[in-house]
């Protein structure tokens, strides 16, 4: 009875409880820490999630501030608030960014602490249509201080229709303030004016017509100036950002625009600081959803498409220069060819014949691909391109070389005949590229074995001169021990020199050059040893002398009621001086050559380095060993010492 | 048990002699002379050796042997044994500079004395302990060794009783090296020594002198663990019975000293830092 009165109240329950969880899978809430680029905080925002995508919809909010920070040091705080529907940023949107400081002075109004800031403050604030700005759009950037606003160092306001600029806009900062306005599809129109802040009359103004620049004029100091653009009637027109590009564009196809550029630049310097800080939302909404927050004003421009004839042949000379580039770049800086043109005056002759296609072919090549990386060659007549890059037209195939004063010499690659570059397009361009390639292969044939022949020379004396001062160093040890040297060790010594000084004559024998520097380079690798092994035979009885006063130990001795020094682990100390160390001289001394004097030099350091660590091991069984070993393999082998030496091939 | 008990009735065997002694010499006494008499100066040889066990990181075991030999009518030095000296301890090294020991002492003596008829061998027995003190200085070191020994000794005839004496005595002692500027292996050095042995006792009536040592001697280092030393030794003290009488000794001495170690390694190591 009672089971049944309760189905209904549970089910009804139960069906209240699994409505609300699928309500709730479709919108859901997140709170808790996030980042986005450079700025992580904490975020409070809705979302659904939609093939396994988290797509936002609905109030977003992020922040960070830290008063710890500010306390102690400085705090970089933000805040975003808005909306988002579908991914998209839509609405509503506020920005602040600041880096403040503090004076750590506190002031208690109320129930409130209150505390003054100084620093940065950055604000955005307008509406958002689908991730592109709506309506009017203000940006600034403030100087505070002491919580109170200072100067204004930036402000922007700017209308915008889904994205396009309209009306007219203000953008401001410390220099002065511009002024324009836009046609209904954002072109700029009418006249552009900059006012300068600092110099009162000063001003600049870009003067358009549908989006094209007609003039700029500036009055600088009361004095005006004033350049007319050259129309291009033929062309098509298109239309790009009022951007660096732009800039770029006009003062290469115009020289009047790019003389005034140098002074009236306050314009673009202005739009670009303002594309900048837009970048900046822009970083910010792109990552977190679809946007698309940029200033987007609108120039037209001449334009010149590139057809596929064109794109290929961008592309051969593209490649064809890289390789020239890099075999004039390698002779150019090659230090063996600098010092030999010197000398040689077929040297000096093609040295000079690779600086000037450097100069003459490869230099302008360079300034065309330049243009295309920066994207502007579709913009800019080919005719005209051709005419900048080379003011005084293609260069002679015949190239005229000074050697000195009425002596001169001409070069002509002989394939010249199958190249034609007179006319003034990219295929002209691609065959003076495909001749300069050509010329600089025929040059590499000819002075690339010149060269090696000198670098063996040089190498030659660099080997000969680094074994010489090796000898030298080798047969002058023995002069500077004394008297009281051991005996045994001055033969070893003796014995080094020998093996130096007999396979140094035996180098100086040999005919075959190829054979001979390879041998060469052996004997400088082998006096390198030798040379170290002689300081191992110089230091040996300071070694023994450091292996004796190692293997010491204090004793205190009862009847003199003192300490006295012991020599401890006899057996060891005494395989050494008996077996191992006659053993390593008497190696030196018999059957030392360059082949195993870098393993009898790590023998050497291996033996003393093991006799260190002995000391202090547990050597109860060795010892027992070592007792009547005469063997010095054995020894060696007991001891574990196995120098880990690659022998000399 | 059984040893204590036998201990506990030798002491009492021992203190019963002692009383009848003393008793026994209550009775009879010497008539001290006009002018102190030196004996005719017997001479002496002792071969003694020396060692020092250690046998943990303070304690060591003290262990002397030594072989007594003097005079006969015919032969000098070593015409007959004297005594057979066997002297143990359990020592203490307090610091590198400071130890002590205590231990027991049991001398076998000769009758060297070739008219008596009496018994030819008879034991002495000591309780003893010492405390010695070095001192650098220089490239010397000097030596302050305080011994103080209980002792029970017998007389040659049979039935003879034990007497108890106490001995004082204070030796001062310098072992200077002559061939190096400390005393190392490989050192000759040479030490000047002085002991006067005082004595006590109811057996002991105006004779508290009993020795005045003056010694020197030539040692050398062997090895950390091993010396040998040689030289002469002077001696001269009040006779027991008659303390207007004295005797004098010349004495040629040869000395062992070896101090060996069966520690393990692990055990000796750091073998020196005694307060660390």
């Amino acid at each position: 009875m009672t089971l049944r009165r309760l189905i209904r109240p549970v089910s009804f329950f139960l069906f209240l409880l699994f409505s609300t969880t699928s309500i709730g899978q479709e919108k859901q809430k997140f709170s808790g820490p996030i980042e986005i680029g450079n700025y992580s905080g904490i975020a409070k925002y809705q979302y659904f999630v939609s093939e396994n995508d988290t797509i936002l919809d609905g109030a977003f909010e992020m922040q960070k501030s830290n008063l710890g920070d500010l306390l102690t040091n400085a705090d970089e705080t933000f805040s975003f608030t808005g909306q988002f529907k579908n991914n998209h940023a839509n609405g509503l949107w506020n920005f602040d960014f600041g880096e403040f400081k503090s004076d750590s002075l506190t002031e208690v109004i109320g129930f409130q602490y209150k505390i003054n800031i100084s620093g940065l403050q950055e604000k955005a604030k307008g509406n958002l249509k689908m991730g592109k700005p709506d309506g009017l759009w203000h940006y600034s950037r403030n100087q505070i201080k002491n919580s109170e606003l200072l100067e204004t160092l930036f402000e922007s306001s700017i209308e915008f229709d889904n994205g396009i600029p309209q009306k007219s806009f203000k953008i401001k900062n410390t220099e002065g303030t511009v002024v324009g306005r836009f046609l209904r599809d954002g072109l700029a129109h009418d006249e552009w004016t900059f006012y300068s802040e600092k110099q009162l009359g000063n001003t600049e103004s870009w003067f358009f017509t549908n989006g094209e620049l007609q003039k700029i004029s500036t009055v600088t100091n009361e004095q005006s100036d004033e350049i007319k653009l050259s129309k291009v009637n033929n062309a098509s027109k298109t239309i790009i950002n009022f951007d660096s590009r732009y800039i770029k564009l006009i003062s290469l196809t115009d020289n009047g625009a790019q003389k005034i550029l140098a002074n009236a630049s306050e314009i673009p310097n202005l739009l670009a600081e303002n594309a900048e800080y837009y970048k900046k939302l822009d970083t910010i909404l792109s990552s977190l959803g679809e946007a698309a927050f940029l200033p987007e004003f609108k120039v037209k421009v001449a334009y010149y498409p590139l057809d596929s004839l064109e794109r290929k042949n961008l592309h051969a000379i593209s490649e064809s220069y890289k390789r020239s580039d890099s075999i004039s770049t390698s002779f150019l800086t090659d230090t063996q060819l600098n010092i030999l043109k010197l000398s040689d005056e077929e040297a000096n002759y093609y040295y000079a014949v690779i600086d000037s296609i450097s100069k003459q072919y490869l230099h302008p090549i360079k300034e065309i691909l330049k243009l295309n990386d920066d994207n502007i060659l579709e913009y800019v007549d080919r005719n005209f391109l051709v005419q900048h890059v080379l003011p005084n037209g293609f260069p002679s195939k015949e190239i005229n070389i000074i050697l000195s004063e009425g002596v001169s010499k001409s070069f002509s690659d002989s394939t010249a005949k199958s190249f034609t570059f007179s006319e003034k397009s990219l295929s002209g361009i691609l065959q003076m590229t495909k001749y300069a390639e050509s010329s600089l292969n025929s040059i590499e044939k000819v002075l690339e074995p010149k060269l090696a022949k000198e670098r063996r020379q040089q190498e030659f004396i660099a080997i000969e001169e680094q074994m010489i001062s090796q000898i030298k160093n080798l047969n002058g040890v023995i002069d500077s021990v004394d008297s009281k040297f051991p005996k045994e060790l001055i033969s070893a010594l003796e014995q080094i020199k020998s093996v130096a000084n007999k396979n140094l004559s035996k180098y100086s024998n040999m005919q075959n050059l190829e054979e001979k520097l390879d041998f060469g380079q052996h004997l400088t690798n082998c006096f390198t040893h030798l040379e170290q092994l002689e300081k191992e035979i110089l230091t040996h009885p300071t070694k023994n002398q450091e292996i004796v006063e190692h293997y010491q130990d204090q004793v205190w001795n009862p009847f003199m009621a003192n300490l006295m020094t012991e020599e401890i682990k006899k057996r060891i100390t005494g395989a050494y001086r008996k077996v191992l160390e006659p053993y390593l001289i008497n190696e030196v001394n018999t059957n030392l050559d360059c082949t195993n004097a870098a393993t009898l030099l790590d023998l050497y350091k291996a033996t003393h380095e093991r006799m260190l660590t002995l000391r202090d091991e547990d050597t109860h069984k060795l010892e027992r060993k070592l007792k009547r070993e005469q063997d010095p393999k054995m020894v060696l082998e007991l001891m574990n010492i196995n120098p880990t030496v690659k022998k000399e091939q | 048990m059984r040893n204590s008990k036998q201990i506990v009735w030798v002491l009492f065997l021992m203190l019963v002699c002692i009383c009848k002694q003393t008793i026994a010499q209550n009775e009879d006494y010497e008539v001290l002379p006009k002018e102190s008499k030196y004996k005719h100066a017997k001479t002496k040889l002792w071969v003694n050796t020396y060692g020092k066990i250690r046998i943990s990181k303070r304690l060591y075991w003290d262990a002397q042997t030594h072989f007594r030999f003097e005079e006969t009518e015919n032969t000098p030095f070593l015409g007959q044994v004297g005594q057979l000296y066997n002297r143990h301890a359990l020592g203490y090294i307090y610091s590198k500079k400071v130890n002590f020991s205590l231990g027991g002492v049991l001398r076998l003596n000769f009758n060297t004395d070739p008219l008596s008829e009496d018994r030819n061998l008879v034991p002495e027995w000591r309780i003893w302990h010492q405390y010695q003190f070095a001192m650098p200085v220089y490239s010397a070191t000097i030596y302050h060794r305080i011994r103080i020994e209980h002792r029970w000794t017998q007389g040659f005839e049979d039935n003879s009783e034990y007497i108890f004496r106490n001995r004082w005595r204070y030796l001062f002692r310098a072992k200077i090296p002559l061939n190096s500027h400390k005393l190392e292996p490989k050192t000759l050095y040479v030490a000047p020594e002085t002991e006067l042995i005082m004595q006590s006792g109811k057996a002991v009536v105006g004779s508290v002198m009993e020795d005045l040592r003056l010694t020197a001697t030539l040692g050398y280092i062997l090895t950390p663990r091993l010396t040998v030393a040689a030289g002469g030794l002077y001696s001269m003290g009040q006779d027991l019975k008659n303390a207007g009488e004295f005797k004098q000794t010349f004495t040629l001495r040869a000395h062992l000293y070896y101090s060996p170690d069966f520690r393990r390694v692990k055990n000796k190591l750091p073998a020196i830092h005694l307060n660390d």
